[in-house]
């Protein structure tokens, strides 16, 4: 590639051609905005790709003909322009605040947003500059409408699921496309990249938007940039720093206390209470086993009453500094930054640190122009143990399983206060779930799960124009990541010294090495003019390659030396064999396990954007996109993508008289995008087209061939048909703005796991192009501008979408007695026909019968029955993926105070409590804790209660009914920041250009019937089972600049 | 001039980076064999061989056990197995896939080894070759055979509907069920060519042999009520094969004592610990031993020592732990004993039972269980047909506890599931299911009916 890439540059050079211009002159002046000069303005001259920037003094100089047009435009500003005359000065005002002319990123380029046709959002990068969170996908919650994300792992720098306009897949990736400084990045990993560097943020939606980025558009495209410099400016350094902490957020789910608890025992003839402690117990509370606790005796060991939340979460630290250096010269600028960031989780363990360090540079010399940007970023994340979505985190180490488990009576202390990490000495004794609290918190203790990571995205980009129409582009990325996963299970811990039972040695130590490289190039060509001064006309053309690298190589090594593990030299040698059982066979114990993988992926493109407009008043444009995707077979690879927009500016035609709307635009845009990831993850399911065959373990310790996969050769693009009419106004003078969208996607071919005969030898499922699925919907966004004068700025805005989605076929799957067509009936949410994704198909729960305390159904027909039975699930009209999301917030500011506060909310999601079905589970009395609901519990007949009779309570938390179904739907202060900015009187003679000082706060408040501890969840994960809730992030922070 | 080298300038730009990447787009997978070149020689054959003995899985013993009188819920029970346990059975349970699909695993594996035979240059290995071929026929007859158990709702209507009999390599296309008489004929036709080519000196019994072929026939056989046939076959095998002593017994599922052993399924590290089908690693048990089949223990029969932990169990406190499969290198990890002789000494009884020989059958039992006792047995007291069975069934449920029989034994005995008191308290009434429930049959599983439009379901379902 980079051969390649040094051949087209030599030739660019070798082409440079003289130019020699007529009539021309030199024009300079000064921009300005309503505060002062206004650096980095673009200014171009209209219908070419001639153009300068202004410097730190606002100051621009560029040589045109008199009768061109300059075009200023900055981003955040109203685009101006003025005709050249006879002057040689024009010194340009621009204002800020009308959302419809403000200039914004695009696919591949930038636009302003006057001529565009398609639907999309900026974000402004100052509202998240300055947020706590660890990921800056986190930061863009609610920020846009129609953009969801949900972060179901509290973790710092945990992954989110982000959705933009629903789901459009059922067994394919659904998550946006990101673009980093024109690099295509992993959009599962933020936790090594510096928010602080971000400097734009735009979200793509509809088909004229993202077509250009054709095969990977489907899920919308989220494009950002990092700062840079901007032309002979002052030399700025900045510097913020934060600290705070993290907490975790109140349960809401009550549990017994230890007398309380100790009576249940006593009355259901279990655990403690009732008389049968193991041992260790016994020994603890000082009361022997036998018989049933008396009073006495519950009240004496009721003295033990503790909250095993204390022991195992925590209020955590952050800390965050940032230093910029922002300079530029004549012909170059630079951007250099530096960060660090560190964060503890609200658990043992957990935390998560880092160092970046960016330096972004861009030349301009005459005709050519050149960036490069470079950053770096080290991250280390300790894991607590356990933590997973969904039911994978009923692990037993999972510190947010475990408060719920243990019993309030046995205390995580010992008589000194330290902690008891070790519980019942006698492990095998102990192996039940009563000692399980002890062993999480030696796990959480001793135990290492380390992933050490290193991210690099740079990338260079050449522009040269080569006339005053044409111009040509080429630009080369990468996005790598290396991680270094290390877990060790040290010989001194419970987990560590059972993990090789028999042998002497015991201790586990695994290391991972993945390292994932991610290239892009791209070549274009662009070529802008303007006929008889109101024609404006573009065309551009360009071709990308992608290539994609993925290795791994991991060892697992059973048998460490005590005191040595986690080095080199802790391994016990493979050779060595011992013979426990005397049986005259030597046993291996210390083989390690390896693994290595490889995988690689590519795609090459070509397509063409064409742009007309009539005078700025209308316009069209087209985009085609040619892409070939290494995913599918010769036959299948390549597939064609294209999308067409117009717009109409009412105001500037049938509008221009009117007072009360100061802008009003109309766009519409329809086309087709692809998807060629068949699953989520990037590297799988790359070998689908083929048949497979593998070795392995095979019988009595033999090395075995198997079929490992039935290919389908057949396996071509998911597509996507997306409609979208929206408009965008401004009323009074732009105090009040706005913009509506109504879109409607169709995704056909849709990537499946179809299911397959079992005779085939359980290859049950083929990933293959069936079915077919829509979301339909709304989005409004809102602006007030309150009070805006020199002193006092209020502003309120609101955004808001509506999404509806809907299975609309399955083909090749029958419909069952019911006449339901159903792919994953046995799930708890399933995909049907004629539902929304994830809709919920469970057995309805009608209470309980108050004459003998047994539970109540539903059957199908509506009829109450005491048999629970899975033929009488019913399809729900609730699903775990929500119709209603957005945010509202508030920005003040008066004199040099300032007050932000932003609102997320959610509606129509439902999500299951598997929480709470756990502690009301009265089978697990004997080693849980329990909910005090279940003092509640039917006990007589004509009881009224919503808890069975406890005889008949145990296990129903497996069945798969809508009791713990419950409306997950929140309102939440996502953040609350007041700050203060230091006058410039006091700042006169110091150093300082501007101090600002703040204190924010993440998660504040949240409104919501959900009775766990965190509403927020993905929508993939239906069910909450001791999640790694979302902390409380409280920060002071101070920003100064010099 | 000038625009014509802009021209060229631009095809350069798009067509440089277009042919360079071009063969970039054409990539194999990495991590695995492509099919075409999966089988070269001999030793690939015995490979996939070694593949098709792995998937004789366990899920037997753990269904015939959980599902039935002999366990109730363990003391460490989280949730474990309790849908199985609460009697809950329709298409979407996990029995019935993971039966499905791991038989018809060995089906198509053995198919695409028969395939791939004909395809390999074997001059000079053919003697190997029609081993590896025999013991391919012999374990896709089991398999069938397996199927044929759970699936069918009636062994003795021959035109009744079975499961899909295949002997070629299945991909993507739907089967309809077979019948009985059909599924049978495969499976006679397949032991028959397993019979012409295994050889004849292998003894190893953790592998194919002719003594499994004789052994599956007499359980076949038993089942399909052609009783005469069963007789003569489990007669071969006891003539050949001595009933191990009380100490042979007890070091028999310590995979020290092989006397009575027909065929078991190795397990080595790394494979499932048949204990933990009970047990969470470290011992905690989440299934226990139920309270009606220890109280027919009796004990000093070495079968209780066997059967029952008693050293960590404490039947006052209503804890009993199941200690047949306690390992010895690992914990839990024991063979699989799917074949012993004394099944053989069972059938035999059970067929002098039903042919009224009532005398003969009491001796054939006494000497089983006087193998089993340190002093000489009673003898049975029956004088019926369905006393003799009902006696018979009692002596299977203790001597082939655990080892993957009772719930095949209550249906093919056509007796319901009645469960102690103690054993299902807590359990929505999951105490009995009556002989005629269509849970004596398995569901097809649902991945199976969606996936199968010539698919039919079992009755009830």
């Amino acid at each position: 590639m980079k051969k390649e890439f040094n051949g087209i540059l030599t030739l660019l050079l070798a082409l440079i051609v003289q130019v020699t211009f007529a009539q021309e002159k030199q024009i300079s002046g000064t921009v300005s905005d309503e505060t002062g000069p206004l650096p980095g303005v673009s200014v171009i001259i209209k219908g070419t790709t001639t153009g300068a920037e202004t410097n730190f003094d606002g100051v621009y100089q560029i040589t045109a003909k008199p009768g061109d047009v300059l075009v200023f435009s900055y981003i955040g500003m109203d685009q101006k322009s003025i005709t050249i005359g006879n002057s040689n000065t024009i010194n340009v005002t621009l204002t800020g605040g009308n959302m419809l002319d403000k200039v914004v990123i695009i696919g591949y380029g930038k636009q302003s947003r006057e001529n565009i046709t398609s639907s999309l959002t900026s974000i402004d990068a100052k509202s998240i500059e300055g947020r706590a969170t660890a990921s800056i996908v986190q930061a863009l919650q609610a920020k846009a409408p129609g953009l969801n994300i949900s972060t179901s792992n509290g973790q710092p720098g945990g992954a989110s699921q982000i959705l933009l306009r629903g789901i459009n897949s059922i067994s394919g990736n659904v998550e946006p496309l990101f673009i980093m400084d024109g690099i295509p990045i992993d959009e599962d990993n933020f936790r090594s990249i510096n928010q602080a560097d971000i400097a734009t943020i735009t979200v793509l939606k509809d088909a004229s938007a993202t077509a250009i980025y054709g095969n990977r558009a489907t899920g919308g495209v989220i494009i950002m940039t990092s700062k840079k410099g901007t032309i002979n400016q002052k030399t700025t350094v900045q510097y913020t720093g934060k600290s705070g902490y993290t907490y975790a957020p109140k349960p809401t789910i009550k549990l017994l206390n230890s007398s309380q608890l100790l009576t249940l025992e006593r009355l259901q003839k279990v655990g403690t209470g009732g008389g049968k402690a193991n041992d260790y117990v016994s020994e603890v509370i000082g009361v022997p086993s036998g018989n049933a606790f008396t009073d006495e005796q519950i009240a004496q060991v009721a003295k033990t009453n503790v909250n095993w939340a204390d022991a195992l979460l925590r209020t955590g630290t952050t800390i965050s500094h940032n230093l910029s250096f922002t300079s530029g010269s004549e012909n170059s600028t630079s951007f250099t930054s530096l960060g660090y960031f560190e964060q503890e989780g609200i658990t043992l363990r957990s935390s998560l640190q880092r160092f970046n360090f960016r330096n972004n540079l861009t030349y301009t010399k005459n005709k050519f122009k050149l960036s490069t940007t470079f950053s770096a970023g080290f991250s280390r994340s300790n894991l607590a143990g356990g933590i997973g979505t969904d039911s994978a985190s009923g692990s037993l180490s999972n510190p947010f399983l475990t408060p719920y488990l243990a019993k309030p009576y046995l205390s995580p202390y010992n008589a000194d206060g330290s902690l008891n990490i070790i519980g019942n000495p006698d492990y095998d004794e102990a192996a039940g779930f009563l000692n399980t609290p002890y062993v999480a918190l030696n796990t959480a203790k001793l135990d290492i799960d380390r992933e050490t990571e290193i991210k690099i995205l740079a990338s260079t980009n050449a522009t040269y124009n080569f006339t005053d129409h044409l111009s040509s582009k080429i630009s080369v990325g990468i996005d790598f990541t290396e991680e270094l996963s290390k877990f060790i299970q040290p010989t001194n811990s419970i987990r560590g010294s059972q993990s090789n039972k028999d042998a002497e040695f015991k201790g586990a130590q695994f290391e991972g090495i993945r390292r994932d490289t991610r290239m892009n190039t791209l070549a274009g060509l662009t070529y802008i003019n303007t006929f008889g001064d109101v024609n404006n006309f573009s065309i551009s053309a360009f071709s990308e390659f992608l290539y994609s690298e993925y290795q791994e190589f991991s060892y697992h090594q059973v048998g460490l030396i005590p005191g040595l593990e986690g080095t080199g030299a802790g391994f016990v040698p493979g050779e060595t064999t011992e013979d426990p059982n005397n049986d005259g066979i030597k046993d291996y114990y210390y083989i390690p396990t390896l693994g290595s993988f490889k995988s690689n992926v590519s795609q090459f493109s070509y397509f063409t954007r064409l742009t007309y407009n009539y005078d700025n008043i209308a316009g069209l444009d087209l985009t085609v996109r040619r892409d070939a995707s290494s995913r599918f077979n010769k036959t299948n690879k390549w597939g064609t993508f294209w999308a067409t927009g117009a717009f109409w500016n009412l105001k500037k035609s049938v509008l221009n008289e009117s007072k009360l709307i100061s802008t009003f635009k109309l766009r519409a845009s329809y086309g087709l995008t692809g998807n060629d990831r068949v699953s989520n993850k990037y590297y799988d399911g790359l070998s689908i087209p083929f048949d497979l065959y593998n070795t392995g373990s095979g019988y009595n310790g033999s090395v075995s061939l198997y079929a490992s996969q039935l290919g389908n050769p057949n396996l071509k693009w998911e597509t996507t048909k997306k409609s979208n009419i929206g408009i965008d106004f401004g009323l009074f003078n732009q105090k009040i703005t706005g913009s509506f969208d109504v879109y409607s996607n169709k995704t056909t071919d849709v990537f499946i796991n179809r299911p397959n005969t079992g005779v085939s030898g359980g290859f049950t499922g083929i990933k293959d192009n069936v079915g077919s699925l829509t979301n339909k919907g709304l989005e409004a966004q809102l602006t007030y501008d309150l009070i805006n004068n020199d002193k006092f700025f209020w502003s309120i805005s609101a955004n808001g979408s509506y999404n509806k989605n809907e299975i609309t076929s399955l083909p090749g799957t029958e419909a069952d007695i019911n006449g339901n067509i159903i792919l994953n009936a046995e799930n708890r949410a399933i995909v049907s026909v004629g539902h929304t994704y994830n809709s919920y198909y469970l057995v309805r729960w009608a209470g309980v019968n108050p004459a003998n305390g047994k539970p109540l159904y539903l059957d199908r027909e509506g009829n109450i029955t005491e048999e629970y039975s899975l033929n009488n699930r019913v399809i729900m009209d609730k699903s775990s993926s929500p119709t209603y999301q957005g945010g509202f917030s508030t920005s003040i500011q008066y004199k040099a105070f300032s007050l932000d506060a932003n609102f997320s909310f959610t509606a129509d999601v439902y999500r299951m409590n598997g929480v709470l079905a756990l502690t009301e589970d009265t089978n697990l009395l004997a080693f849980s804790n329990m909910s005090t609901t279940t003092l509640n519990s039917w006990k007589q007949p004509g009881d009224v209660t919503s808890y069975p009779s406890l005889k008949y309570s145990g296990g129903l938390r497996l069945n798969n009914t809508d009791r713990y179904l419950e409306d997950a739907s929140y309102i939440r202060l996502k953040t609350l920041a007041i700050g203060y900015e230091l006058t410039e009187t006091v700042l006169k003679n110091t150093l300082f250009d501007s101090v600002k000082i703040y204190a924010q706060a993440e998660n504040l408040l949240t409104w919501t019937k959900w009775k766990g501890m965190d509403p927020e969840f993905s929508p993939y994960d239906t069910n909450d089972f001791f999640s790694y809730p979302n902390s409380q992030i409280f920060t002071f922070g101070v920003d100064i600049k010099l | 001039m000038k625009n014509k080298f802009i021209l060229i300038l631009a095809s350069a730009f798009i067509t440089l980076t277009f042919q360079s990447c071009e063969d970039q787009l054409d990539i194999d997978p990495n991590s695995s064999l492509i099919a075409g070149t999966a089988f070269k020689n001999v030793d690939d054959l015995q490979n996939a061989l070694n593949s098709s003995y792995a998937r004789l899985n366990t899920r037997a013993i753990t269904f015939n056990s959980i599902f039935t009188d002999n366990t109730k819920l363990g003391k460490d029970n989280g949730g474990q197995e309790t849908q199985l346990h609460s009697l809950i059975l329709d298409e979407s349970n996990g029995t019935s896939a993971v039966l499905w699909n791991s038989r018809y695993a060995i089906i198509n594996k053995t198919a695409r080894i028969i395939e791939a035979s004909k395809i390999i240059d074997i001059t000079g290995s053919e003697s190997r070759v029609n081993h590896i071929l025999g013991q391919s026929y012999a374990l896709r007859a089991f398999a069938h055979f397996e199927l044929f158990q759970y699936f069918t709702p009636d062994y003795l209507n021959k035109e009744g509907l079975a499961v899909p009999a295949v002997n070629t390599i299945i991909t993507i296309e739907n089967l309809p069920r077979n019948t009985v008489a059909e599924v049978i004929a495969l499976i006679e036709t397949d032991l028959a060519k397993a019979i012409s080519l295994l050889d004849t000196s292998e003894t190893n019994n953790k592998y194919i042999t002719l003594d499994f072929i004789t052994a599956l026939k007499a359980r076949l056989y038993i089942t399909t009520g052609d009783y005469g046939i069963a007789l003569s076959n489990a007669n071969s095998l006891i003539a050949k094969y001595p009933l191990a002593n009380r100490t042979q017994y007890e070091n028999m599922y310590l995979d020290s004592d092989n006397t009575e052993v027909i065929f078991k399924v190795a397990r080595v590290t790394g494979d499932n610990r048949i204990g933990n089908t009970w047990h969470f690693s470290g011992g905690g048990p989440f299934i226990e031993m139920s309270n009606s089949l220890y109280n027919t223990l009796e004990v000093d029969d070495i079968r209780r020592n066997v059967l029952f932990n008693e050293a960590d169990s404490n039947p006052d406190e209503n804890l009993h732990k199941i200690n047949k499969y306690p390992g010895t290198a690992e914990e839990f990890l024991s063979d699989y004993k799917v074949f012993r002789v004394s099944e053989m000494y069972l059938i035999k009884a059970e067929v002098e039972i039903r042919n009224k020989d009532y005398a003969a059958s009491k001796i054939t039992l006494k000497s089983l269980k006087d193998a089993r006792f340190p002093t000489p047995t009673a003898t049975g007291t029956y004088s019926a047909v369905a006393d003799g069975l009902t006696y018979v069934l009692a002596e299977r449920r203790i001597e082939l506890a655990y080892e993957g029989h009772r719930y095949l034994d209550l249906k093919r005995f056509g007796k319901g599931l009645v469960r102690d008191d103690k054993d299902c308290s807590g359990l929505n009434d999951a105490c009995s299911i009556s002989s005629d429930d269509r849970r004596f049959t398995l569901p097809i599983p649902l991945s199976e009916m969606n996936a199968n439009t010539l698919m039919t379901q079992n009755p009830g379902y």
